[in-house]
Order: structure tokens, then sequence, then C-alpha cells
């Protein structure tokens, strides 16, 4: 229990001290969370939602792998990027194993299937008649996305939140690609593991609490989008 | 028929093994206002949706403006076409935007477009709610905006899917007032689909019946009313007698109703077979005591009195002999309304006698 308390001590005295060390772990962890989330949405949503507006034989197996991939273990995402960028692997030769940007790439093959299923079901939740009166107030195809997901708002915030949230939580690919190599690669999750090894459960309590500090900021912006009309 | 707006030829809207809508052929002229009652489920969506190019018939053609319509020109041809579902449907946004979309869609240019929009707020009485927030307006206000953005594009012609269905009486009379007003202003056609007889009447001009996906019966309003083609149609336009009987004379002018007795036949004879229904509107019947001498040419059928209700501008008087019953329509204002219990004539001018062939559900 005191070592709880401790630990909170700890943390406000790291937010209030500015410990240059504990604010550059918690930047680039906000920085490779934000970019893999605004990568995913911005490759999730255009399919999420040609996945919901056009029927063909094929779709529930479509949409079956889409959600098999909004379960995808973070440690296989890993992996996969992994051997990807590995320097021998297909992609080794931009180097960028043990990079932010690996753990970005990481990051958005984990969020990606999310924001996509969650688009889906956002727009295919919708009334169909909006489809129809779009149509015949003579839409094109992108002008009836366009429209249909500003209707779809409030469940696609919730899916950028389920896809940061997936991301910055997740502690597994960021080790395998990122390295947590301190100064470069090292984020809130990694560290915190890295400090529990350690036995400095005080330090581990204190970058959870900026964590979750971070976790609770980015949200509450989106959720004051959200609720914005 | 070539010069038609629109029209539907051997049409077919099949889903799964079911065929939802079959139309063989149906017409709309380029000022025509139809109006097509039929009950849920009987296939108005559907029949709109196909007329609006949004579904696709499985077999047939529809034409507007002499040119059948493909996926490759749908979008062309949609633009001469204004669509207005029972519920609003509006997007996010203020009243403004949600007028201006079908402009913006279209490549108008701005100031032509605010032009429009604001001309249409105006004739629609909703320019103090340009700038309002289409989802805070009340139901009345959003579906004059619905209206007022299925019109901004001056369309040939006007869809609606029971536009009023979902408003109270006195907010669907004074939209549906500022609608027939914008109806009479312009040479538009319009094509209302509803469930309500009264509202398909108010709205004036030809009247279809549809049931089970098939259009049963379509004219002048005044023709199908006083005469439904058949024992489905006459229930769907609200006929309260259909009472089945049989033919005595050759010449077909008097049919004896089964439990009631012989009634002459002035409303004319669709092709009945063998099984005969008379159609009797219950305002069409007048009540007169026992003893009171009947109008020259009328049949009586005597009967007592077992139930009398109010309806809307009159009583209903329910006259039964044995298992039959008769519903006869007696006004507030006039006529003679019996007591419970008592035995009354209930006489029939024969031009309110109109028979057609049995249905297949049954008679009372």
């Amino acid at each position: 229990m005191s070592e709880i308390v401790q630990g909170i001590g700890e943390a406000w005295q790291l937010l209030i001290s500015g410990d240059p060390e504990v604010w550059s772990i918690a930047w680039l962890s906000l920085r490779v969370s934000l970019s893999a989330t605004l990568i995913a949405l911005l490759i999730g949503v255009p399919i999420g939602t040609v996945i919901a507006l056009h029927e063909h034989p094929g779709k529930t197996a479509v949409v079956g792998a889409v959600h098999a991939g909004m379960a995808l273990p973070p440690v296989v995402a890993g992996l996969v990027v992994s051997i990807l960028l590995w320097r021998s692997g297909p992609l080794g030769q931009w180097g960028l194993l043990y990079t932010p940007s690996a753990m970005v790439i990481a990051q958005a093959v984990i969020a990606t299937p999310i924001v996509t299923g969650l688009t889906y079901a956002a727009v295919s939740g919708l009334d169909p008649r909006y489809r129809l009166q779009l149509a015949a107030l003579g839409a094109s195809g992108p002008a009836t996305a366009w429209a249909l997901l500003r209707e779809a708002h409030v469940a696609l915030i919730a899916a950028v939140v389920a896809g940061f949230g997936a991301v910055i939580s997740e502690v597994g690919a960021a080790m395998m690609v990122g390295g947590n190599i301190k100064g470069q690669t090292r984020v809130l999750t990694t560290a915190t593991v890295l400090e529990v090894n350690r036995g400095h459960f005080a330090t581990a309590i204190a970058l959870s609490t900026i964590l979750l500090i971070l976790v609770y900021a980015v949200t509450l912006g989106l959720t004051i989008v959200q609720r914005r009309r | 028929m070539s010069d038609s707006l629109l029209r539907m030829h051997q049409v077919q809207v099949v889903r799964g093994r079911r065929t939802v809508l079959a139309v063989t052929d149906l017409a709309v002229d380029a000022d025509e206002r139809v109006a097509i009652v039929g009950p849920n489920g009987s296939g108005k969506t559907t029949l709109l949706l196909t007329m609006a190019l949004l579904l696709q018939p499985s077999a047939g053609t529809v034409q507007v403006g002499g040119e059948i319509a493909t996926r490759a020109n749908a979008r062309a041809l949609r633009r001469r076409i204004g669509l207005v579902f029972q519920d609003p449907m509006l997007f996010r946004g203020s009243v403004r935007d949600n007028v201006g979309m079908a402009p913006r869609f279209n490549g108008i240019a701005r100031d032509e477009r605010e032009r429009r929009v604001t001309g249409w707020l105006e004739d629609f009485g909703i320019a103090g709610l340009a700038d309002r927030r289409a989802d805070r307006l009340s139901g009345g206000g959003a579906q004059r905006v619905a209206l007022s953005r299925a019109l901004v594009m001056d369309p040939s012609l006007l869809l609606l899917d029971e536009p009023f269905a979902a408003l109270d009486p006195a907010t669907r009379a004074s939209v549906a007032a500022d609608l027939v007003t914008w109806l009479g202003a312009t040479s538009g056609a319009a094509v209302l689909v509803t469930h309500d007889l009264g509202e398909a009447l108010a709205f004036g001009g030809t009247l279809g019946v549809l049931s089970g996906g098939a259009i049963l019966q379509h004219g002048p309003a005044g023709e199908v009313m006083a005469r439904p083609s058949s024992f489905e149609a006459a229930r769907l336009l609200g006929v309260e007698n259909l009472l089945p009987g049989r033919f005595v004379r050759d010449d077909r002018s008097v049919i004896v109703l089964d439990g009631w007795g012989e009634v002459r036949v002035g409303g004319g004879v669709a092709d009945v077979g063998e099984a005969p229904v008379a159609l009797i509107r219950a305002g069409a019947i007048r009540l007169l005591p026992i003893d009171r001498p009947m109008p020259e040419g009328w049949s009586g059928l005597e009967g007592h009195v077992s139930e009398i209700g109010p309806m809307p501008a009159s009583n209903r008087v329910v006259v039964r002999r044995g298992d039959r019953t008769l519903v006869v329509a007696v006004p507030w204002s006039r006529g003679w309304l019996p007591a419970i219990g008592e035995t009354v004539i209930a006489a029939v001018p024969p031009e309110a006698v109109h028979v057609v062939p049995g249905g297949s559900g049954g008679v009372a």
C-alpha cells in the first residue's frame, strides 16, 4: 500500500519537476500512438465505409476477416512487422527496426482493423433511407460516403477512441519492434514493464499514472469532439 | 402514352423468391397528381423507390421523360425527381445546409444556390429557421425542410412516401396545404403513396389502389371511389358494406342480398362471375322509420338497430337482420336517428349499389 502512495507521490514529483527523461518518454508514447491512430483512421475509415456501402457475395467473409483483425494479438502484429523490417527481411533496407517509425507501423497494423470494423458497424447501422435520400438528392459516391460518415460521427469517434486505446496501452509490439531503447524507443508501457522487472514499483506506478493522465486527456478531447454538433 | 413524364412498363421487383411489386403499366403525366393508397406491406415504398430510380427492377422498364432508365443514366434522370420520406431524413448541419444539398451535389454555383435555398425557405414559411440546427426542429418544421429540400431543384416529379404520417393533425393540415399550394402553382407532377385514404383523397387527381404489390385499380379519384373494381379494392377504399348475393334477372338490374332481400342495382356491374358482392357506402343509405314511404325507385332493407356510435361527421348506425349487418352513416346535422332495438328501413338508392366479383377472403 505504501508503495502505491509513494508511487503516486513520485509521479506527482516527476510531473511537476518536468523530468526531461519522463517527458520525452511520455511525448514519444503520445506521438507514436497518435500517429498510428491517424494512419489507422486514414486507412480504416475509407475501407470500413466501402465495405459497408457495397454488397457482394464475399461480404461476410471480408467483414469476418476485419473482425478477426480487431482481435489481432499485438505480439503477432509485432512479430509480422519485425520479420518485414528485419535487416534481411523484405523491407530491411529501410533500416526502420528499433525506431519509433517501426513502432508506428506496428501500432497502425493493430489499430487499422479496429477502426475499419467499427467504421463498418457505424455506417451499416445508419437508417438505409439516408443513403436513398442522398442518392435522390444527386450525391456522388464520395459525397454520399462523406455525408453518411458525418451522420455516424458519434460511432466514428468511438472507433478512433478504441483504436487509440488499443495502441497507447499495448506493450508487446512496441517492445518487439522498438526494442525499448532508452532515449529512442522507450515509451510509457515498455518503461513501466522495465521498472517492474527492476523492482522499482514506485517509478512504475508514476509512469502508469502519467499514462492514465495522457489517455484521459486524449479521450476527453475526442469526447468533446464527439459531443459537438 | 409516350409523352408521359414517368412510365412503368411490366415492372417486377423480386426479393428472394417473392414478387413484391408487379406493375403492368402505370403512367404519370407531366402535371398529374397521383395518390396511391395501400395497406402496410402492399409495396408502396418499393413502388416509390422504383419510380425514384433508386431501386433497379428485376424486370421491366421505367421511363422518365421518354428515356428508359439504366444504371448509366439513372443519376442524371434523378435530377428531375424529388423525394420525401415519412421521416424528414435531415442531415447534420443547419436548415440552410440541408436545403442546399441537392444544388451542391449538382454543382450549382454558390450565389445561385443561396438564391434558390432562400426562395424555398420563404415559400414554405421557414426562412426564420435557416440557420437553426436541422435536428432541433419540430416535426412540422422538419418536414417543411424536407419538402423544400426536395423541391429546390425544381423537379418535374415529386415523390412523397407518407410525408405527413408522423405529424399531428393540425400540423399535417398546414404542411399539406403549403404543399398543395406549391403543386397548384407549378406544372410538376406528384405521386403520393399512403395507407391513409383521407390523405390520398385530399391530394386529388388520380387515385390508385395497391395491394400485394399490384395496382388493383387506377383512375380519376371520384370514379375509383364510386366504382371499385374488385372486392379487395372496395375494402381498401373504405366501402363499409360488402354484401354477397345473387342476380335473379338476366339484365342484372336486381340482386338478392343474402339475408336481406332484393336491391335494385344502378351503380354498375363489374364482371362478377359466380359470386357477386354488392358494394354500398354507409353514407349513401338513408334510415327511415318502418312506416315512412320510401323514395321512388329505392330499395328497402328491413332490420333492427343494434349499435350506434359516433364517426367524425356522422353517427355510425349498425342495422342487423339475423347474422347480417349493414352500416349506415347518419349525418349529425340531419337525418332521423332511431333508438337501439328499433326496427327500421335502410333505404338504398339504386345508383349507390355497385356489384363486383366476390373476394377470396370471404364476406361477412
